[in-house]
């Protein structure tokens, strides 16, 4: 099988390690499930396609090795709830948090108690910038980021004219995982079609992307294409264009059930996928790992996967582990490429 | 910090708004005391020694110009309850950079050196540093564009090692690097210090450790290039010409017979280096087709320093083997530079650090063999967990330190700005870029 490359470099320029690099030894898993240990998992949502998927092959292997999941916090995208979470399940005194920081510098500190208090900590896709592996952190488990906006420019540039103006939807907060995306959505623009004009549109919570696009669109009504850095706000995207009686080409990350239909409908030009239930089990190993303080790379990665209408049926089940909708196998069906569903 | 920057000779003129400093000695001895860590009003004042009511009063007139605030309250020994008064932190920002063969770091820093934001991207090797410039350029205009706080300096760390334009004349640059220097200037119009990555590297190593470890320590890089930065009394040593440290150039023994990219042969990055090591894994692999290096590289996209490492862990024998030899060389040399500096500390850094505990292991063996007890006797090894935000860290202290000092920040403190110092301004005024 030839390896997906992994175009990006860790929170701390690391050089990615494979998810098969977090091994365990022949006695480790007697070992965790004599312990009965127990561990929290604090997620930016719990609400996602992305979120549930990542927390489905998370506890599943958690659950297989015997280690308990006492509490999983749905933090709803709010530092302040993610900081008092983690003071919560530290005093709970849980051997592990598996946690997806929300900021870069807010949720540092709360982090870093946490993780003083002798407890694992396992961080998803963001690392708060002051924290270190090895001392303030056991591993850090995430896609590959700026693969992930590479192949979002690659899928959108030959749907946009040239000269043409393309918006990129940002999250305002500091958030590692979108920053890299946007950074690398931008590198290949820059790059490989210098002659496109790249406005920024950022929205600071889910809500506001409907307003955020509108007042874009009126300040230049030439905009011809959009990268938004995740599904959820795509789709909030794709309202607001059907409110304002516009249709853009656009791309995204995150292959959700509405944003795979939505593909499929020739609505999304492309997707890149992240492997959420994939990077749920590599990060369950990491923590079964960390719960026995075996050596761990600071910076595991999985690759990304270009979705278009093309394979989307094929990429959904590689994904999501179950089959795809009919909905969705229907209208792939009717796309020139069937779907990838022969 | 390293070496005082040149300023221009006489005392600027205070701006219209800015408040006029009654006692300037007096005021810049309770900045360097306050930058160099959070202090009280009592310990400032037995280090400066100045009295309570004139402590009291250059604070003021610091907090008035915007450069300290309150921290922490510290435990009372009786009487009020004392609190700390720092730099403050969100006065300015700092842009910082590190430039290296294959990768390219760039950050947001705030003026406790504190890194904000940070990125690390992969470069081409072998792409044209115009490209690379360009790319910087891009990344620091999007880093800046995301905070609004002014702009007070820039540092940068590059491979070679270069003095910054402000400190011609004593440390020498290479043109390609003064031209950099001189686009960062007038792009950004703050102060921009260039030095050598691994002495910022060093310089935030040593900053992230605590205690006692931190004043004599080696910061070993081990990638494709090695190098090593020495730090005695807190201080990174430059050397003559800003190039100590060439620890990959020191001749790794007979068994070496590779040619070195600097023209000699038996150096020890032949036998040691990234490449080196890419090398021997690519040779084992074909060598034993059924080993886990030749699954490994099977997968497409070549192998890689992780790929060894991974290899190593699930039990291939040649792929362990590269890495002890490597650790060997590597802790031969190191045993020749502890027995000449004799650090408290050292800390091995990089990408062939990050493989793992076979080449570690190794390196500390070679070492406590060929290093005089004396030397090992107290020594600790460690491996740094910063990777590449050490260079960051360090080149945002390096700025904070330089624009602090008290030759220099004497030129500006009164004009609100470190973009404001004369010798900035006639440098732009040179460049054509003057407001």
């Amino acid at each position: 099988m030839t390896r997906a490359a992994i175009l990006g470099l860790g929170p701390h320029g690391e050089r990615p390690s494979p998810p098969e690099s977090v091994t365990l030894r022949e006695v480790d898993p007697d070992l965790v499930r004599k312990a009965g240990l127990r561990a929290a998992i604090v997620l930016h949502t719990a609400r996602s396609d992305h979120a549930k998927q990542h927390l489905a092959g998370l506890v599943a292997t958690l659950g297989r090795y015997g280690v308990a999941v006492t509490e999983v916090v749905d933090c709803a995208f709010d530092p302040a709830v993610q900081t008092r979470a983690l003071e919560r399940v530290a005093r709970a005194r849980v051997d592990a948090i598996v946690s997806l920081p929300l900021t870069g510098v807010e949720t540092a500190e709360a982090h870093r108690r946490a993780s003083a208090c002798g407890i694992k900590l396992i961080l998803i896709d963001n690392s708060p910038t002051s924290l270190l592996p090895g001392t303030d952190y056991a591993c850090l488990v995430s896609a590959d980021n700026f693969g992930l906006g590479e192949i979002a420019a690659r899928l959108l540039a030959p749907h946009v004219a040239p000269g043409g103006s393309i918006g990129v939807v940002s999250y305002k907060l500091d958030f590692f995982a979108s920053a890299q995306r946007e950074i690398a959505f931008r590198r290949w623009m820059e790059t490989s079609r210098p002659d496109l004009v790249i406005r920024t549109i950022k929205f600071a919570r889910f809500g506001d992307v409907a307003s955020a696009l509108a007042e874009a669109i009126g300040a230049g009504p030439d905009l011809s294409g959009l990268f938004v850095v995740w599904d959820t706000p795509a789709r909030e995207a794709l309202s607001a264009l059907a409110g304002l009686g516009r249709s853009l080409p656009m791309t995204t990350v995150d292959l959700g059930a509405d944003i795979a239909v939505a593909l499929a409908a020739g609505q999304v030009q492309g997707v890149a996928a992240q492997r959420p239930y994939d990077q749920g089990v590599t990060t369950g190993m990491a923590t079964i790992a960390a719960l026995l303080s075996l050596d761990l790379p600071p910076w595991v990665a999985l690759p990304a996967m270009e979705v278009t209408r093309d394979n989307v049926v094929s990429a959904f089940q590689a994904i999501w582990h179950r089959p795809a909708p009919g909905t969705l196998i229907d209208l792939a069906r009717r796309s020139p490429g069937k779907g990838g569903a022969a | 910090m390293d070496s005082p920057v040149v300023i221009a000779s006489g005392r600027p003129k205070p701006r219209p708004d800015r408040p006029v400093l009654a006692d300037r000695p007096g005021v810049l001895a309770v900045l360097d005391v306050v930058r160099r860590g959070d202090a009280t009003r009592q310990e400032i004042e037995i280090a400066t020694g100045l009295g309570r009511s004139a402590v009291t009063e250059r604070v003021r007139a610091l907090e008035r110009l915007g450069l300290v605030e309150k921290g922490e309250a510290r435990v009372s020994s009786g009487g009020r309850t004392p609190r700390t008064i720092g730099l403050r932190a969100d006065a300015g920002c700092i842009l910082v950079a590190s430039v290296e063969r294959s990768a390219l770091g760039v950050g947001l820093a705030d003026l406790r050196g504190r890194l904000r934001f940070e990125h690390h991207e992969a470069v081409d090797p072998v792409r044209d540093p115009e490209v690379v410039t360009r790319r910087l350029l891009a990344l620091f205009d999007w880093a800046d564009e995301q905070q609004e706080r002014p702009l007070w300096g820039v540092g940068l760390g590059m491979p070679a090692s270069v003095a910054s334009r402000l400190e011609r004349g004593k440390g020498g640059g290479a043109s390609a690097l003064e031209a950099v220097h001189d686009r960062l200037l007038g792009r950004y119009r703050a102060p921009v210090f260039l030095r050598s990555t691994a002495q910022m590297a060093a310089l935030g190593q040593a900053a992230q450790l605590g205690g006692g470890l931190r004043d004599e320590l080696v910061y070993v890089e081990l990638r494709r290039e090695i190098t090593a930065s020495v730090v005695t009394g807190g201080r990174v040593q430059r050397g003559a010409l800003g190039a100590a440290g060439l620890l990959g150039h020191l001749y790794a023994g007979e068994s070496a017979v590779g040619r070195c990219r600097c023209g000699n042969v038996g150096c020890l990055e032949t036998v040691a280096g990234a490449d080196a090591l890419l090398a021997a894994a690519a040779q084992a692999a074909q060598a034993h087709p059924c080993g886990h290096l030749a699954r490994l590289g099977a997968r497409g996209g070549g192998l890689d320093l992780p790929d060894i490492a991974l290899a190593a862990q699930l039990g291939d024998g040649a792929a362990a083997a590269i890495l002890a030899q490597a650790g060997r060389a590597i802790g031969t040399a190191l045993a020749a530079l502890a027995n000449a500096v004799n650090p408290a500390t050292i800390v091995l850094a990089g990408e062939v650090a990050e493989t793992g505990e076979i080449l570690l292991a190794a390196t500390r063996e070679a070492l406590y063999r060929h290093a005089h007890p004396l030397v090992t006797r107290d020594l600790t090894i460690i491996r740094s967990v910063m990777s590449r935000s050490a260079e960051l860290f360090g080149a945002a202290l390096t700025v904070v330190g330089e624009l602090m000092a008290p030759p220099f920040i004497g030129s500006w403190i009164d004009r609100g700005s470190p973009a404001d110092h004369p010798e900035m301004l006639a440098l732009l005024a040179e460049l054509g870029s003057a407001p």
